[in-house]
């Protein structure tokens, strides 16, 4: 068997929309620099783009790829990572989504799609067996993502094809608009469903029966049963069964974490978290487990509501995030209201963190007076009441009337409305923040330096949830407060590991609740790195494996700096985090202090590298990194720091 | 003889019998091969499973490899009475 061929298919699409050009190219020299999904997909996009390249033209690139643990039998190989540049922050946007697309990509014979340019005309692109065409799409321009998979399974005549879509939020280049599949699953965050809007592409469908193989078959299985068994033998994965991601939300209000009334406070009072408990949602409205491709967890389910306001509704959801953001961020506790706006922003494509953060901003607006019904346009806005709300978020995905302000994103809106409405804009980077952070040190520092802007996906760590004791924090990190929720002390160590150990993850095409990303007693980069070597039979230690995951980081730093022109400033928390503290709740008091977070700032820059006093990446760090073409790009748009 | 049962409500539509089936079987990833299949109906979330007559007398698979992969214990043998 060709050594280099285990895991991968070994090809990939490439599909320029301008020219309606589709060639099929080896993916092998790609896949030996950056083995798949986010370190791939950074990899072409860093490359590709120009840096003057407005992300909603065509010269934009998008990559949809899969890992090379994707498709296999390794648990949860499931995920697809799309990877372009970021209309909402200037910068990178890489996110990835479960469900059944990237495994049938693989079955189809390819490891990645590179699309470029932009279609004269809305088409989408079907895949199916190593070929692949445009088809036209005008007759599913203004649908929904549901209505348009169910349409594209009519057309072709086949149910099993995988399907991912925008709906109009995409079509009308909304900065929260996401990409939808499986009627489920959404890459949410970086507004890249308008990147596909801005493309003409509709939809990306496909079919594969070819299957693939890997290349030693029998440990590969002997590290999967492993793996199982560790998996089912964990309380977290226990839980995870039974009540999904919404199991968190008790916990999360306990350590502070939700984004009250736009982040006024980050705790909710008992009997509100009580009346959106996941046992609520459970024992009234969930009709089954349901899960993504292969994996043992099954955190999904589906959901009806039989009686009132909703009833009829019928779908599949929702993440904890549903309950932060369309619950605590606007004050409405009631569960039917939840799941309306969860299948709202699955049938229009929008992004549940984004398009809630705007609209938080806007209901504190008109409570301060800010903005009135003449800039609403009647709408009279107010905590609790969800019913201008579900307007409000139509209107963003057709952008009509006020809904055109708050399409822009929360930072652009704000730039554009004045009137000291800058301050309640939450985001990090230009993009929205998702959550409560000022609880927890290490996960806000995670979460604010994190490329993709305000997002606890990249470096937030998780070890201050799971309270890791001071000598497992120790061993793990050299650090004993890992574990300590308020100290500052440590975390950049801390947050250093998690973002290089997330881009592995991210790298491999598995979903990161599989790994001790979520709880540290779960599987990780030793396991990991045993299923990738048995897969494509190369020998690569566990340190190489996390030596390509800071060199992914390194990618996506290198590209915020050309493209956005990111410097330390912009890896600060909002102003309202550093001047208010929580106002209620186990950690009242605490806020983000200036000092302690300049600190923690120096440590993380001096860990990576990088300088502390700009925060742009250093001639020493490239070079140990063996980044030699990324530090030439970087020298000649004078953005290196020669040291 | 063991016969293959399956627990309706328990099922999550992963697929992982699927694709534990093809890769016993055929040593490739490859579901489209597995002789056991599920569908989920994404508008009323039921789901329908159907195998093939024959799965149980392929020479690797006398024991339902797919019932050892499957999470949450939708699949199960029971010997035949």
């Amino acid at each position: 068997m060709d050594e280099q061929a285990g895991g991968w298919t070994g090809k990939l699409l490439r599909i320029d929309l301008t020219t309606k050009e589709i060639k099929v190219e080896s993916s092998l020299s790609l896949v030996n620099h950056y083995p798949g999904g986010r370190g791939l997909g950074q990899w072409v996009i860093f490359n590709e783009i120009p840096v003057t390249a407005d992300p909603l033209e065509k010269e934009n690139v998008m990559v949809f790829s899969c890992g090379p643990l994707t498709g296999t039998m390794a648990p949860a190989s499931c995920r697809l990572s799309i990877d372009a540049k970021n209309p909402v922050t200037g910068g990178m946007a890489s996110s990835n989504m479960g469900g059944h697309f990237a495994p049938e990509l693989k079955f189809a014979g390819f490891d990645a799609v590179i699309v470029t340019g932009q279609a004269p005309a809305p088409v989408y692109l079907y895949i199916n067996n190593g070929k692949a065409c445009l088809k036209h799409a005008e007759n599913l321009w203004g649908l929904g993502t549901r209505e348009t998979e169910n349409r594209i399974k009519q057309e072709l005549m086949d149910k099993y094809t995988r399907i991912i879509s925008i709906g109009p939020a995409g079509e009308n280049l909304v900065k929260s608009a996401c990409i939808i599949g499986d009627e489920s699953r959404a890459a949410g965050r970086g507004a890249l469903g308008a990147v596909m809007g801005s493309k003409n592409l509709k939809a990306l469908a496909v079919r594969g029966t070819q299957g693939f193989s890997i290349f030693n078959p029998g440990e590969f299985l002997h590290e999967v049963n492993q793996y199982r068994e560790k998996l089912n033998r964990n309380e977290v994965i226990k839980t995870l069964r039974t009540l999904g991601t919404p199991a968190t939300i008790p916990g999360a209000n306990q350590m502070c974490r939700l984004p009250v009334r736009n982040f006024q406070d980050d705790h909710w009072p008992e009997d509100k978290i009580n009346s959106v408990h996941p046992e609520e949602f459970k024992n009234n409205y969930r009709v089954r487990k349901l899960s993504c491709f292969n994996c043992p967890v099954f955190c999904s389910a589906f959901y009806r509501i039989k009686n009132g306001e909703f009833a009829g509704l019928a779908c599949e959801g929702f993440e904890a995030n549903l309950v932060w953001n369309f619950q605590s961020r606007i004050d409405i506790n009631h569960p039917p209201a939840a799941l309306k706006f969860h299948e709202m922003c699955i049938d229009l494509g929008l992004d549940i963190d984004n398009s809630s953060g705007v609209i938080a901003w806007a209901l504190e607006l008109f409570e301060k007076g800010i903005i009135t019904k003449k800039d609403t346009g009647g709408l009279t806005l107010k905590w609790g009441d969800y019913t201008p709300v579900m307007e409000l978020l139509h209107k963003i995905a057709y952008r009509e009337g006020f809904g055109d302000i708050l399409a822009r994103g929360v930072k652009e809106a704000s730039s554009l409305l004045q009137r000291e409405s800058e301050y309640f804009a939450i985001h990090v980077k230009n993009q929205e923040l998702v959550e409560g952070i000022r609880s927890l040190k290490g996960w806000a520092l995670g979460t604010v330096v994190a490329p993709r802007g305000g997002g606890h996906l990249n470096g937030a760590i998780t070890t201050e949830i799971g309270k890791l004791s001071r000598q497992d924090s120790r061993e793990r990190f050299g650090v004993e407060t890992a574990g300590v929720p308020t100290s500052y002390e440590g975390k950049p160590q801390v947050v250093f590991w998690f973002e290089k150990f997330k881009s592995v993850v991210d790298m491999m095409g598995l979903c990161c609740f599989i790994t001790c990303w979520l709880h540290y007693e779960l599987p990780g980069l030793e396991e990991i790195t045993r299923l990738f070597n048995a897969a494509t039979g190369k020998n690569l230690t566990a340190g190489e494996i996390m030596k390509t995951g800071q060199r992914i980081h390194n990618l996506e730093k290198a590209f915020n700096t050309l493209h956005a022109g990111f410097q330390r400033q912009d890896d600060y928390p909002p102003r309202r985090l550093m001047d208010e503290p929580i106002k209620s709740g186990p950690f009242k008091g605490e806020m983000l202090e200036q000092n302690h977070w300049d600190k923690m700032l120096d440590e993380y820059y001096n860990l990576h590298g990088w300088d502390p006093e700009t925060g742009l990446q250093t001639r020493s760090g490239l070079e140990g990194l063996g980044m030699e073409s990324v530090l030439e790009k970087l020298k000649n748009n004078r953005s290196l720091v020669e040291k | 003889m063991p016969r293959l049962n399956y627990h309706h409500n328990l099922c999550t539509a992963c697929r992982s019998c699927e694709l534990a089936c093809a890769f016993i079987n055929f040593q490739e990833f490859n579901p489209a091969k597995a002789k056991i299949k599920i569908y989920l109906d994404r508008s009323s979330g039921s789901i329908s499973l159907c195998t093939e007559e024959n799965c149980i007398y392929t020479p690797d698979c006398r024991e339902f490899t797919c019932t050892n992969y499957c999470p949450s214990g939708a699949l199960y043998t029971t010997k035949e009475v």
